[in-house]
Parts: structure tokens; C-alpha cells; sequence
């Protein structure tokens, strides 16, 4: 499965991108359960594969950016959920300050 | 808070047609020559910096030709006042003055008062701080109902405390009305005229001005064309603008971030510094400064602020070089909640600490849901190599005992690099 082909979803300030491949055989779904207690419900599991409830402009509107779905993906899952937030420049003005 | 210099300020007066003087903005000592020729008349030159005492630090001057302008801008363009680069000078007619008065809309937000309060002074043209302490009888300060506005008859005891000439005070009556109007349009937290100039042909002029506004309302107003709402007394670093970035269209709690140093030298003792909550940060700020560490930035996340921006304010703490350690320094009992703070840590903490092992982190959060955030703190923090401490509730009021293992952490880390410790 190449890079192009994750499953993206973007809220507000950056995106959650899912690696539908690794999260086969997933046995806990920690992504999904984190965005029930810190979230606000916006994953689902359709086939074995977390997806978002709502369609792209609600999830924007409805995701509260708590960054638990990846924290506990990576932590007890299959690692296949990662959060790219925006970074608003701060990644260039890093490297200058370097 | 956002201050205005004195020409952005005088041209919200402007627009509401309070007389100021004749004159502009120039950038170069030839525009400054240019528009003295245009004025054809003596010119006072005005270095354009938001801070008072501009006379005293050599960013006021009068010309009495062209030639002299040109000169002058010259030598207040570029220079620093108080911390402030002069990139523009004012240059305006020189007023013959007859009596200066001072005239100001303030919003005190002090528990008895919580409104607006106009005050006016006869004594203008010095800090209306000194006039209050020396000469208190020169003073009237009116509340001013938010609701319903100012009134005319608080409009008519101002003027006519300032002057009782009829044509005189028909002119205050008019700019007061006014400048109530520049305060409200533009949610400014104060607008003051010092000096309100009464000129030798009875003409009432705004001589010098002074907006602030709230950084909260800037968003409203893009006609103002402010880029950097917030009040640090010098321009803001590329961090800091960065760290705006992150909050001027996002509302859901605070995330601030000043610096105090931009040029640390390594093993200087400067920390990452990261409070919750103002006071509580100032007092966790306090205790790191008694114990002789030294503060690289001032940064606050609270107002239960996203997890998303949590994050980027822990990302560009981490952004400045040769910091010693990090520390969130949540000393209060916060009520919002504290698990966010938690997720954002761990993400941020797991990508910075990978490649700095010993690098001292000292994390204080306390208040609603605290015992599951200092679980997800210790579960998703445990396999890093950084020295990393988490304390909770009972910690919040010993600031000093965190501050001190603070700076034990930052002397062992440095002693080990140095080859002190094995």
C-alpha cells in the first residue's frame, strides 16, 4: 500500500492519516476507544478499518484536536494512525535557529 | 494588548474628525524633508515606538527648516528607544500651544469599577500618573455606563472642569463625544489624548495620542492591518510570531508564548519554561528565579485550551536552542481538563527527547481529570531516555521543592555531559 493510498481525514489545525493495512489484525482498536473517552466520537469501525462517523467539513467541525487516537494507536495498537499537525512555520524557523 | 503608535492612533481620531495636527509618516529622512517642505512651517519630528518618554530618549525633535528635518529624522531613524527599533518618524506641524490638557477613556477593570471611566486632567502633557500623585484636585474621572454610553452630562462636567470658555468647551464637548465613539468602534482598552493642545487661536487639537486595544477584538477589525496583536515592549521573534500563528484563529483556550532571551549560550542555565494559568505561573516562575535558574521563555497554556495546541506551544518551547531542561509548571488546581495536557506531553515529549538522553523534564499538572492525565503522562513517557520527573496535586503548592529539583536535574545533566558524574 504506498503513502497515496492511506486513508486521510482532515480537522481544523492538521490531518489523521491511517494506515488501513496495518491496522489489520489490530485486537484492540485503541484509537477508537481513546476517541470515545478523550474525543468526541468521530472514529468508527467499518470492515475491521477505523474511519470518521461524519464527512470531511463536520469532521473539521467536530474533532477536538486531543491527539489521543495516535498516542494510544501507537502506544497499544498497530501503530497504523498517525496526527500530522500544521505546524504554522515553526518546523523552518526551527531548523534557522539551528 | 495591542498598542498603536502615535500616527496608526491618530488616524482612528482622524476618521471620527478630531482635529490633530497637520502632517506624515516618513520612512526615510527625504520623505521626512519632503513633508516639512509641504508643510512650509516649523515641524516637530516623532520617533514612532509604542512606549512614553520618547522626548527624554532623544525621539522627539524640532525643526525649524526642511534641512533641520532631514537632519534630524536621520538621527532618530534606526535608532533604538527602549528595546524598539525607529523604522518611522511622525512629521507634523509645530503647535503653538496656549494650555495642554489630558483627556482619557480607560477601562478599569478593578472589582469596584468593572467599566469604562473617563478622565481628564488640566494639567496635559505629563504622565497623568504624576498629576493623580501630585496635584490629585487636577483630576475628574467619570464611570461611564457600558450600556448606555456616555452620558452628555458627564460630557459637559468634563469640559467645562477643563475650561469654561464657551467656545473652548463646545470644541471639548466634541472631541470627548468623539473619542468615546473611537473607544467603542475600535473595543480599544484605552484612548488618551496627552496633550489635548489649546492652541493661541482657540483651536482645541489632538497633539499626541495613545490607543491600546484589545488583542482579543483585533480580529474584527482587519482594516487595521495589525499582523501581531500582542504587547511584548519590542517587535516579536520569528518563535513568537510563530507561536500567534498558532492562536489568532483559534479561541479554545490559551496558548501564549513569549521569550525572555534570544541569545542563550549553552550551559547558561536557561530552562524551557511552561506555566498554566497566570498567577500560577508567575509563581512557579518566581521559584525557578530563586533558585538561580533562568527563564528562555514565558509560556501559558490554559482556558482549556485543545491538546492540538498544547502541543505546539510544548514544540516551540523546545524550538529554542541551548535550553537546560524543560518545565511545565502547573501549579494550580485547574479545573479544566488536564488529560489534554497529558496527550499533547506525550506527543510532543516523544518526538523531542528521542535523541537527548539525561535531558532534565520536570512535569507539575494538578486539577479535573489528574489522575488520568499523570497515568497517560507516566505509561507514555516511560520508555524515553530523558530524566523525566511527574508530580501532582500535592506538589501544587510547593513550587519551590519543584523548582529545586529543577535546577538538581539541570546540574547533574550538565555535570554528566561535562564527565563530572558517571
Amino acid at each position: 500500500m504506498s503513502k497515496a493510498d492511506y486513508y486521510r481525514i482532515r480537522f481544523r489545525t492538521g490531518e489523521i492519516v491511517i494506515n488501513h493495512e496495518t491496522c489489520k489484525g489490530c485486537e484492540n482498536y485503541a484509537c477508537i476507544k481513546a476517541d470515545r473517552l478523550f474525543g468526541t466520537n468521530v472514529l468508527r469501525l467499518q470492515d475491521g478499518r477505523p474511519i470518521a462517523v461524519v464527512g470531511s467539513e463536520d469532521f473539521k467541525r467536530t474533532c477536538n484536536e486531543c491527539l489521543a487516537c495516535e498516542i494510544y494507536c501507537q502506544l497499544y495498537g498497530n501503530k497504523g494512525l498517525i496526527i500530522n499537525l500544521d505546524s504554522f512555520g515553526l518546523d523552518k524557523i526551527k531548523e534557522e535557529l539551528r | 494588548m495591542t498598542r498603536l503608535v502615535e500616527y496608526q492612533s491618530k488616524l482612528l481620531l482622524k476618521n471620527k474628525n478630531i482635529p490633530i495636527p497637520l502632517g506624515d509618516v516618513a520612512r526615510t529622512p527625504l520623505d521626512a524633508r519632503r513633508i516639512a517642505e509641504r508643510l512650509a512651517k516649523p515641524v516637530v519630528i516623532k520617533a514612532q515606538v509604542g512606549v512614553t518618554g520618547r522626548f527624554k530618549a532623544g525621539g522627539i525633535r524640532y525643526a525649524a527648516t526642511p534641512d533641520e528635518a532631514e537632519c534630524f529624522s536621520k538621527e532618530i531613524l534606526g535608532r533604538s528607544i527602549k528595546g524598539y527599533q525607529v523604522r518611522e518618524v511622525l512629521v507634523e506641524e509645530k503647535l503653538d500651544i496656549e494650555q495642554e490638557f489630558y483627556v482619557g477613556i480607560i477601562v478599569d477593570d478593578s472589582y469596584k469599577v468593572k467599566s469604562p471611566i473617563l478622565m481628564v486632567s488640566s494639567s496635559g502633557g505629563v504622565d497623568i500618573e504624576e498629576v493623580a500623585a501630585k496635584s490629585p484636585e487636577r483630576i475628574l474621572q467619570l464611570n461611564i455606563d457600558i450600556l448606555a454610553g456616555i452620558s452628555k452630562e458627564d460630557i459637559d462636567k468634563a469640559a467645562s472642569f477643563l475650561n469654561s470658555q464657551p467656545e473652548i468647551c463646545e470644541q471639548l464637548r466634541d472631541i470627548l463625544f468623539k473619542l468615546y465613539t473611537v473607544f467603542r468602534e475600535y473595543e480599544a482598552r484605552s484612548v488618551e489624548i496627552n496633550p489635548l493642545a489649546l492652541t493661541r487661536g482657540g483651536k482645541v487639537v489632538a497633539a499626541d495620542c495613545r490607543i491600546v486595544l484589545d488583542e482579543a477584538a483585533i480580529f474584527r477589525h482587519p482594516e487595521l492591518g495589525i499582523t501581531f496583536p500582542r504587547d511584548l515592549g519590542r517587535p516579536p521573534t520569528p518563535l513568537e510570531e510563530v507561536a500567534w500563528k498558532i492562536e489568532e484563529n483559534d479561541y479554545r483556550g490559551i496558548a501564549y508564548f513569549a521569550q525572555m532571551s534570544t541569545e542563550i549560550k549553552p550551559e547558561e542555565g536557561y530552562i524551557g519554561f511552561h506555566g498554566i494559568g497566570g498567577g500560577a505561573a508567575m509563581l512557579g516562575a518566581d521559584a525557578l528565579i530563586r533558585q538561580g535558574l533562568k527563564l528562555a521563555n514565558y509560556a501559558d497554556t490554559s482556558g482549556n485550551p485543545t491538546a492540538s495546541k498544547v502541543y505546539r506551544i510544548v514544540k516551540t518551547i523546545f524550538s529554542q536552542p541551548n535550553i537546560e531542561g524543560y518545565i511545565l509548571m502547573g501549579a494550580v488546581m485547574a479545573n479544566q481538563e488536564q488529560w489534554h495536557h497529558a496527550n499533547a506531553l506525550v506527543k510532543a515529549l516523544r518526538e523531542e527527547l528521542q535523541d537527548k538522553p539525561g535531558f532534565p523534564v520536570v512535569l507539575l499538572l494538578a486539577g479535573n481529570k489528574e489522575a488520568e492525565a499523570l497515568d497517560i503522562l507516566r505509561e507514555g513517557l516511560k520508555d524515553l531516555p530523558a530524566r523525566i520527573e511527574i508530580y501532582g496535586r500535592e506538589y501544587v503548592y510547593r513550587v519551590d521543592e519543584i523548582a529545586a529539583r529543577m535546577k538538581d536535574l539541570v546540574e547533574e545533566h550538565r555535570a554528566k555531559k561535562t564527565g563530572g558524574i558517571k
